[in-house]
């Protein structure tokens, strides 16, 4: 068994040779050279950039301490494609969204379209980057079918954006002690390939792979993280709060489940207390959430097994079976694909003027956080949970609705006491009362036939006391069984009689009508009378509600027990 | 369509007819007679009474890596047989839309990658001159454009330059042959080889012709990113036109004295010196001036080249277009090939020798382990070599923040004279040979490379030394965008040449 080396950059090895080097700039070679060696002088590699606290490695892992990093592939929300005027397209007819240059018809040559740059500021603006004034394209190499040109232009040398940072906690499901901080160490925008499409044989034609280009060429941000996550648990959160991100900034359309964002992990293993990372291991094409957490499980595990037997841990490309739930090694890294990257010598460098990022930033939408602050604060006051779903739900759609009944009620109501237990109460019945007969209706959300207005007005009714609880869940059933679009609130409380009868004239025929229940259980008004059992007062209050047939409101009959009994 | 011009295409169909099965000028699948463009048809078709442009009716072959509509686009290489462009290079468009009579597609050295236009699908052009006992070479890669214009096979051509493809032709077969500045031209629908380097140029009989066709095609063109803009050229033209207001009467003609290397022939020595007195003698004034970056200009020349052809090569995968092997072929080898092994087979099948050569040396420099040793150094190097020529020019570079150490400006030149290659076109047979040996004579191109790497325009002119029935030539170097300077000299050396009888 070789010895378990300590995997710190090798001091003999050319630079050029660490499949790290990613941020390596020729211009800046020196420089880097430089760093190298004071690295290797040292022995000194910062192993996390930014150690956070409860960034602590799962308990199950015991010694080993374990890393990974993530390239995420998102599908640019753009009309037309990277570099040539084919429209961008998911579902055409295939081979029908295809420029010459996507084919890479001999001749024909880049342009870059420069509206495609709008969704990648957008997401780079989001995810907190530096915007970088000059970046420059490049071209990645490499033979395969769905690759027309051989080549992928993307942005190896000087991507567009780069040092951003997103930060995971309670918001997104983490402990409330737990912060991480995770590097984004760039964004760079690039070619997709075309989509190869396997057809097994039939009785007249044999096995082949059919190719179609309607994808090839479309526009992609890679998000590369720094190697700063430490359990599968905080990459899925990672990756889902990426996903949610580039939705809410209108930087892509599809996530995962579409196949609009694509996800390679890279894992390694230390022993706690060492320096430096293990070596890494990249596990390629993951493409749902569920997949990226249980193949770092796997690898991990399968990583831990190695080394604990005394194994090394070779630097690979692993692909994921999800079907069978573990990883098959793709190549080693001898026969790694040499990508020869090298600058686009027709792509002028990209320019992007200060007074560009500066648009973009005022005009981002709220991004997920934000809005989860603001729903969870004063004067909405909604609980994490509701927040978080709320905001999860229908690309944000939920919120906007939430909040246009918010705005409307509480001008209507005008008052200022109970902000805070209106804002629970359009919430609940936005995503529970609602949300749940939709759900058992199967009705999805864009047909949901409730607009805000009749929310608004039905919760209305309900605050001012003339519905009572169980009649306006009526009504909100009978808003969703309605054929008709126009109906409001107000027609269905009058030809239903669901009002709550008028209180002010009643209120001495309830007194009457409370005195007679307290005068069947003449044992519980004593015990309330003599104050041991005050919560008794409910079931007197239940009593009397279940008496008037539901038409009185419950904060009504609670008043009404309370001047009985009091002294 | 008048008389003249039907006369004039005619006599062109005829040479062709009787001198290119022996000198391959048009490659078999660009021929008038056979499935080539225009042709009969647009000779017969009726053309309008005025002409269009003074390069109305006028006859011309494009070589065989710019794309014509329908007609079969090969670059000489077995990789592309069949491919037929749906769509017409900028400026082969540009040549129509001038009334300009389309003939044919003219051989190559395969992709460009060559200096004798033997390294084709199709054989190799013989010069003009040669006969069946003595063949020389027409030089490449644009040998058939150069052979087909100085044979009279048709008025102009257009060829392609990326390291001197059509100066070096241009001078073995004794007609002017004009590169311009990069990015005058349109490339868009150039099949590349290297895109840094590649330019659009242009094969004619004098240089009024040159200019002529020029003038018809150098417009900005939006689907060559690379393409000089609209509002630049015209910066440029009143730049230079104010810093050069005096209509000129005494030029100062540079020598690059690095250029002067041993391995120059004595009758190119002679026609350079002599060229050089008879401008002297007619009140230019000649100064030697220093290029020091020269010696590494043909080394990382060829890393910047090969590897963007390698780069640029790569989309030849036999999945889209272009050469396929036969089921067949496949099946002899009685295995199951994988996607790649099938993808190496295509490639090995459809480049030539040199072609492969070329990539795989391409594809060393771009290695990982490499990069920075080679394609890094050679790009410095190109700076440099951009520097010195703009340290040697009277113009400033118009594309470049003026240099610190500008302002003298005394000891500068307008133009720089050299030759084109270090001598008379060799024999075929001598070519052959040594390519078979893979010898490369890579000292040829120490004239040509500069320029290309500086995206400066240049030209040969053609010098027939009296004892000489070979004819050979000389190179005039400008500063980038000043064309109009280069034609200017470049007409007193081609009367010089009738005048003293060189």
């Amino acid at each position: 068994m070789p010895p378990i080396t300590t995997p710190v950059l090798r001091p003999r090895r050319p630079l050029a040779l660490q499949p790290l080097n990613r941020w390596v700039c020729p211009a800046c070679f020196n420089r880097a050279v430089r760093q190298f060696n004071a690295i290797v002088e040292t022995s000194n590699v910062p192993s996390v950039t930014h150690p956070a606290k409860g960034n602590e490695i799962e308990p199950k892992n015991g010694k080993w301490e374990v890393t990974i990093g993530l390239e995420i592939h998102a599908q640019l929300n753009a009309p037309r494609k990277l570099f040539s005027y084919a429209a961008t397209s998911f579902n055409a007819p295939p081979n029908s969204r295809v420029a010459p240059f996507d084919a890479a018809m001999p001749g024909i040559q880049p342009k870059l379209n420069i509206p495609t740059i709008m969704p990648a500021l957008r997401a780079a603006v989001a995810l907190d980057c530096r915007i970088n004034h000059r970046s420059t394209f490049d071209r990645k190499h490499y033979f395969y079918k769905d690759q027309p040109n051989g080549y992928q232009i993307t942005q190896f040398y000087h991507p567009f954006a780069s040092d951003g940072k997103l930060v995971l906690n309670e918001l997104d499901g983490l402990e409330p002690s737990e912060t991480v901080e995770i590097g984004i160490k760039q964004v760079q925008m690039e070619q997709d390939t075309a989509k190869s499409i396997f057809q097994a044989s039939t009785h007249d034609t044999p096995a082949r792979t059919l190719v179609d280009l309607n994808r090839a060429g479309s526009a992609l941000v890679e998000i590369i993280t720094t190697p700063s996550l430490k359990s599968s648990k905080h990459a899925a959160t990672c990756l889902r709060k990426i996903q949610s991100i580039l939705k809410a900034s209108n930087a892509a359309v599809d996530g995962m489940e579409k196949g609009g964002i694509r996800c390679d992990v890279n894992v390694s293993i230390q022993e706690r207390g060492l320096e430096g990372l293990g070596r890494r291991v990249e596990i390629k094409n993951l493409n749902s959430i569920k997949a990226v957490q249980e193949s770092i499980e796997a690898e991990v595990k399968r990583q831990i097994t190695v080394r604990e037997s005394g194994g090394e841990i070779e630097g690979e490309t692993r692909g994921w079976d999800a079907v069978r739930g573990e990883s098959k090694k793709l190549r080693s890294k001898e026969g790694e694909v040499d990508y020869r990257y090298m600058p686009d010598a027709e792509l002028a460098p990209l320019i992007i003027d200060e007074s560009l990022v500066n648009h973009i930033k005022s005009t981002l939408p709220q991004l997920p956080d934000q809005i989860l602050s603001e729903l969870i604060n004063e004067p909405f006051s909604l609980t994490l949970k509701d927040a978080r779903t709320m905001v999860d739900l229908d690309d944000g759609a939920r919120v906007q609705y939430y909040k246009s009944i918010y705005g409307n009620l509480s001008n209507r109501l005008n008052i200022e006491s109970s902000t805070k237990h209106i804002g629970k109460l359009v919430g609940n019945w936005t995503l529970h009362e609602l949300g749940g007969r939709l759900a058992s209706n199967s009705i999805p959300w864009s047909d949901n036939p409730i607009d805000a207005t009749q929310m608004a007005d039905l919760l209305y009714n309900l605050q001012t006391g003339r519905l009572a609880g169980g009649n306006a869940k009526q009504v909100l059933d009978l808003l969703i069984n309605s054929k008709k679009n126009d109906i409001t609130v107000e027609t269905l409380i009058i030809e239903h009689d669901l009002a709550t009868e008028s209180v002010s004239g009643e209120i001495a025929n309830l007194m009457e009508l409370a005195s007679t229940i307290l005068e069947q259980y003449p044992d519980k008004a004593e015990q309330i009378r003599s104050g041991k059992k005050l919560n008794l007062k409910n079931f007197f209050i239940g009593n009397l509600m279940k008496a008037t047939g539901g038409k009185v409101n419950a904060q009504v009959c609670k008043e009404v027990i309370g001047k009985l009994f009091s002294p | 369509m008048t008389s003249a011009v039907l006369r004039e295409a005619t006599k062109c169909l005829r040479v062709i007819k009787e001198k290119n099965d022996f000198l391959n000028a048009f490659v078999p699948t660009g021929l008038p007679t056979s499935n080539g463009p225009e042709t009969s048809l647009s000779l017969e078709s009726p053309r309008p009474d005025k002409p269009r442009s003074q390069l109305d009716g006028l006859t011309f072959a494009v070589k065989d890596n710019i794309c014509i509509k329908g007609t079969i686009t090969t670059c000489a290489s077995r990789m592309l047989t069949g491919f037929t462009p749906e769509y017409d290079a900028t400026v082969v468009k540009k040549l129509k839309e001038c009334g300009a009579i389309i003939l044919g597609k003219t051989n190559m050295d395969e992709f460009g990658m060559g200096s004798h236009s033997t390294f084709s699908h199709f054989g190799p052009t013989k010069h003009p001159s040669s006969t069946e006992s003595s063949i020389y070479s027409a030089g490449g890669s644009s040998g058939g454009s150069a052979a087909a214009v100085a044979s009279g096979m048709c008025f102009g051509a257009l060829g392609s330059d990326t390291g001197g493809s059509i100066r070096l032709p241009a001078s073995y077969c004794g007609v002017i042959g004009f590169k311009p500045s990069y990015g005058l031209l349109s490339r868009h629908g150039l099949v590349t080889y290297a895109n840094s380097l590649d330019s659009i140029g242009i094969f004619a009989k004098d240089v009024h012709s040159t200019r002529l066709i020029f003038d018809c095609l150098s417009e900005h063109d939006a689907t060559d990113p690379t393409s000089l803009d609209t509002a630049t050229r015209k910066r440029i033209g009143n730049q230079f036109q104010s810093l050069r207001s005096r209509s000129k009467r005494c030029w100062k003609i540079g020598i690059p004295i690095d250029y002067n290397v041993h391995e120059i022939s004595r009758p190119l020595r002679k026609a350079w010196i002599n060229t050089l007195a008879a401008l002297r003698d007619l009140g230019h004034s000649i100064i030697p001036v220093k290029l020091n970056s020269t010696r590494h200009a043909i080394s990382s020349y060829y890393i910047i080249a090969l590897a963007e052809a390698a780069s640029n090569l790569a989309k030849y995968d036999g999945v889209r277009f272009g050469f396929a092997p036969r089921t067949s072929m496949i099946c002899n080898l009685g295995e199951i090939l994988t996607s790649l092994n099938k993808l190496a087979m295509v490639r090995d099948m459809g480049f030539g020798r040199e072609v492969r050569r070329r990539i795989l040396l391409g594809n060393y420099s771009l290695t990982s382990r490499s990069f920075q040793n080679y394609f890094i150094h050679a790009q410095k190097i190109r700076r440099l070599i951009q520097q010195d020529f703009d340290e040697v020019f009277a113009l400033p570079n118009p594309l470049r923040k003026p240099l610190k150490s500008y302002g003298n400006s005394f000891n500068r030149a307008d133009v720089l004279v050299s030759p084109v290659s270090v001598s008379i076109p060799p024999s075929l047979e001598s070519v052959l040979s040594s390519e078979n040996l893979g010898l490369d004579s890579y000292i040829n191109d120490v004239f040509t490379i500069p320029a290309s790497m500086a995206g400066l325009p240049s030209i040969s002119i053609p010098i027939r030394d009296a004892r000489n029935e070979l004819p050979l030539g000389l190179q005039v170097i400008a500063q980038y965008g000043d064309e109009n300077g280069l034609f200017d000299i470049a007409n007193i050396i081609q009367q010089i040449r009738g005048s003293v009888g060189l």
